[in-house]
């Protein structure tokens, strides 16, 4: 608004005849841009201003900011965007695997690891109940719950 | 001279290798068995990338296994040597990143090439903990906060 205006000031010094003319069209562009902002925050009451006013101001300021900023950011945003997308193109890859590769990659971890794979989808809850060896890392205290698991994977084996 | 094998992998490159290095693939095998190998092998689901890394190991477990066998005369702490020589040289070999590696653990399936199978498949998650399974194979849980209650009383001892 305030460019606009000064260009207008200058326009009047140097052409005094199109003055009239100029300010009115002048006038008319800033009232058509800031019929939504800043008329009604200047004839808002001092309450009103104080409820919506920040709100608005945030609102000018981002829509700059965004309009501004975009051309510089937005490689940025596709890069961010587009880089869950890549990793989606090769999410998962794993799971789509054959039972008998998928086993044979269990078998060479530690079977709690392998065993604790359960828990990450579906396709992996009974994934290590294929694995045909246990290793078992022999302590003095062997706990409960090793004990049940122990008893449940002979019997399932 | 002995007799080339030529593969054509997924970008249309073309790999000469000897026969004798072929024949560490046993899918290769039967098909020189068979003889229709002429004219090439296309390999439509291996990349240059993967087949230049799997033509590296079989070219080098063909050479280890001949220089086995022509010590194999005077067995001794030499032959030992060169066996601890080729498993370092395994150990490097897998040091690549999680999709090449995951490429050639297909590749050595396809191919099957049981010696790099094992051993792609022993570096794909040693040493990682299920929470790192997830986040580098990006392995999305299905599970309802219920279902996955159960799977951990189920398996108790592995969460302990």
């Amino acid at each position: 608004m305030s460019i606009a205006q000064n260009d207008t000031y200058t326009k009047q010094m140097s052409k005094p005849n199109a003055y009239n003319r100029k300010e009115e069209k002048t006038q008319e562009k800033c009232a058509d841009v800031s019929r939504f902002a800043l008329p009604s925050l200047l004839t808002w009451t001092q309450e009103e201003r104080g409820k919506f006013g920040s709100v608005l101001a945030f609102n000018i300021l981002g829509f700059c900011l965004v309009h501004l900023c975009g051309y510089v950011t937005k490689p940025f945003l596709f890069f961010i965007w587009s880089w869950p997308l890549d990793c989606k193109s090769y999410m998962d890859r794993i799971s789509g695997l054959s039972d008998e590769l998928l086993v044979r990659i269990l078998t060479f971890i530690p079977t709690k690891v392998a065993v604790s794979t359960s828990i990450l989808s579906k396709r992996w809850e009974f994934l290590w109940t294929w694995v045909p060896k246990l290793e078992f890392v022999d302590n003095k205290y062997v706990s409960d719950l090793a004990r049940m698991f122990l008893a449940r994977f002979l019997s399932l084996n | 001279m002995s007799k080339k094998i030529i593969f054509e992998s997924s970008e249309g490159e073309s790999f000469e290798v000897d026969e004798a290095v072929a024949l560490e693939c046993q899918t290769i095998k039967n098909m020189i068995e068979d003889d229709c190998t002429d004219g090439g092998i296309p390999l439509a689901n291996v990349n240059s990338a993967t087949l230049t890394k799997v033509i590296d190991y079989c070219k080098k477990h063909v050479e280890a296994a001949a220089a086995a066998e022509a010590n194999a005369g005077d067995k001794d702490i030499y032959g030992a040597n060169k066996d601890i020589e080729l498993k370092t040289w395994d150990e490097e070999f897998v040091k690549v990143d999680q999709p090449l590696l995951f490429d050639l653990m297909l590749a050595a399936n396809f191919l099957i090439i049981p010696g790099l199978l094992d051993l792609t498949c022993k570096t794909m998650m040693r040493g990682k903990t299920v929470l790192q399974i997830r986040e580098i194979f990006h392995i999305k849980k299905d599970y309802t906060d219920a279902e996955e209650a159960e799977v951990r009383k189920e398996n108790a001892w592995a969460f302990e």
